[in-house]
Parts: structure tokens; sequence; C-alpha cells
């Protein structure tokens, strides 16, 4: 897995490509997050659009991240969740506790 | 004849007798192996890819939870895989050494209570992804998860 960081209009979008899954992405995502945290950035959205493949534990620390941020009076968004990732997003009924977007000025607008 | 041609096409159900079984160590290094055969296979019984992706993420998390659960007290355990077609569908079974477990007695990660919490989804996923879940206690040898899916019409692929 990769992550690319970069900022649009005080929004930072985390690049995710490749696979979210135990061992292999999850602990990268969390490093990332704990590191925007202490760097005081509260506005993230995650761009998964070129995210392969997720697994339960990579779908843990995206609710991770996101309890992580809240406590810390931030907030974290997902843009482009490709339909196997919203699938599980929705079997998991995440859907109904992530602002998702599939359009990225919408997103950072959103904020 | 052309048999690169003949080479490419699915086998049909009435081929023969095909199945697969693998014995590997409780080593999480395994599960990209055992996961590239098992969507191999179906592949080459002209399952679609969404199918075969539905198939990855259940072997994976079923190996997953096996290696951690299943062997983690005994040095040296063992994982037999299994992936053989039955009727139309292909099945996975995959027994670890562990002492198993009830899924029922497993949290609802959909609960209120439970949903933001970081993990408890992966069998939870299984189960509701795949078709005849089903979890076997083998006495004195461990667990066996059973789960299958049945190929999809042309019109969903």
């Amino acid at each position: 897995m990769k992550i690319k960081n970069r900022e649009r209009n005080g929004v930072t979008i985390l690049d995710i490509s490749g696979e979210i899954t135990i061992g292999q992405g999850d602990v990268e995502l969390r490093k990332e997050i704990n590191d925007l945290i202490d760097k005081d950035i509260r506005k993230i959205l995650l761009n998964l659009t070129r995210v392969s493949f997720i697994d339960s534990s990579g779908i843990g620390e995206i609710v991770r991240s996101m309890t992580t941020i809240q406590k810390h009076n931030g907030h974290l968004k997902l843009l482009g969740l490709e339909a196997k990732v919203r699938d599980l997003f929705t079997i998991t009924r995440l859907i109904t506790v992530f602002e998702t977007f599939e359009n990225e000025k919408e997103a950072v607008d959103s904020f | 004849m052309n048999p690169q041609k003949k080479s490419r096409e699915p086998l049909s159900e009435n081929d023969c007798d095909f199945n697969v079984e693998l014995n590997v160590p409780s080593e999480m290094d395994i599960i990209p192996l055992v996961v590239d055969l098992g969507t191999a296979m179906m592949k080459l019984r002209g399952y679609p890819g969404r199918d075969r992706d539905t198939i990855r993420l259940a072997i994976h998390e079923t190996l997953v939870n096996a290696i951690q659960h299943g062997g983690s007290t005994k040095p040296d355990s063992r994982i037999r895989i299994r992936f053989y077609f039955k009727r139309s569908s292909f099945y996975t079974d995959i027994e670890d050494e562990g002492a198993g477990f009830d899924p029922d007695s497993l949290a609802d990660p959909t609960c209120p209570e439970n949903l933001m919490k970081p993990g408890g989804r992966g069998i939870f996923l299984v189960r509701n992804l795949t078709e005849n879940f089903k979890i076997t206690c083998l006495p004195k040898r461990g667990v066996r998860v059973t789960f299958s899916l049945g190929r999809k019409s042309e019109d969903e692929k």
C-alpha cells in the first residue's frame, strides 16, 4: 500500500493505492493518521479510489482513524469507494457513519 | 481443432472431478498462495471476476482467523484447505487445529455499540458474502469452516 499526502483548500487528502490488509497497510495508515494529528491537522479526506483490496483489518483501521480524529475534534471523510469496497461498507453498515463522496471537489467543499 | 482456443475455454461442470487439497503451515505468509490458487480454479471454470473477488476475501479472512486463533497456541500447527466444485458452486473447506468457536457467540459488528469498534468483522463478512457457511468442530482435531459460492448468471457478471 502507498499513501500520498496532499492539501486542497485546507483539507489534507490521503491518496491511498494498493491493498489495505492485515500487516500490509493497516499499520501504515495508523501511523499516517497519528502523524497528521500530531501536526494539528483535523480535516482529512481518505481517497480510496485506487484501493484494489481491503480486508476486515483494513476496514477496522479506517474505523480507528475516524474515532482517533473525532477524539481530537476533527473530521474524516471518504472519497471514491469502488463497488467492492462500497459493498463491504454497506454490509457492515459503516456506510451509515461515514460521509462518502464520488467527487473530490464536493468532498473538500463539505468540510 | 485449435488447441490454443480450447485451452482458454472454461471447463464444463461435467469435466473431471476437480478438487485440490493443501496442507500448509499456519503462517500469514502462506495466505496469498492459497488465495491465488482458489481464485485461479474459479477462473478456470469461468467464474466472473466479482465472484472471484468475493471468494478471495472469504479465503483471506478465514485463513487469518485460523492462523490467529486456530494455531496460535501450538508450535508447528497446520492448516488444511480443500477447494472443490459441487454442482454449480465452488466450495472451500479450511481446517485449523484450534479449539473452535461458536459463530452465534460472536458479537454483531453492525450493532450500534459495536459499529465503531476496529475489530470483529472478519467472520461476519465471510458469513454474509458466501453461501452454505458452516463451522464444524472436529473432535481432537480442530475446527472446519466451509463456505461456497454459486456461479452467477451471465446477466450478473
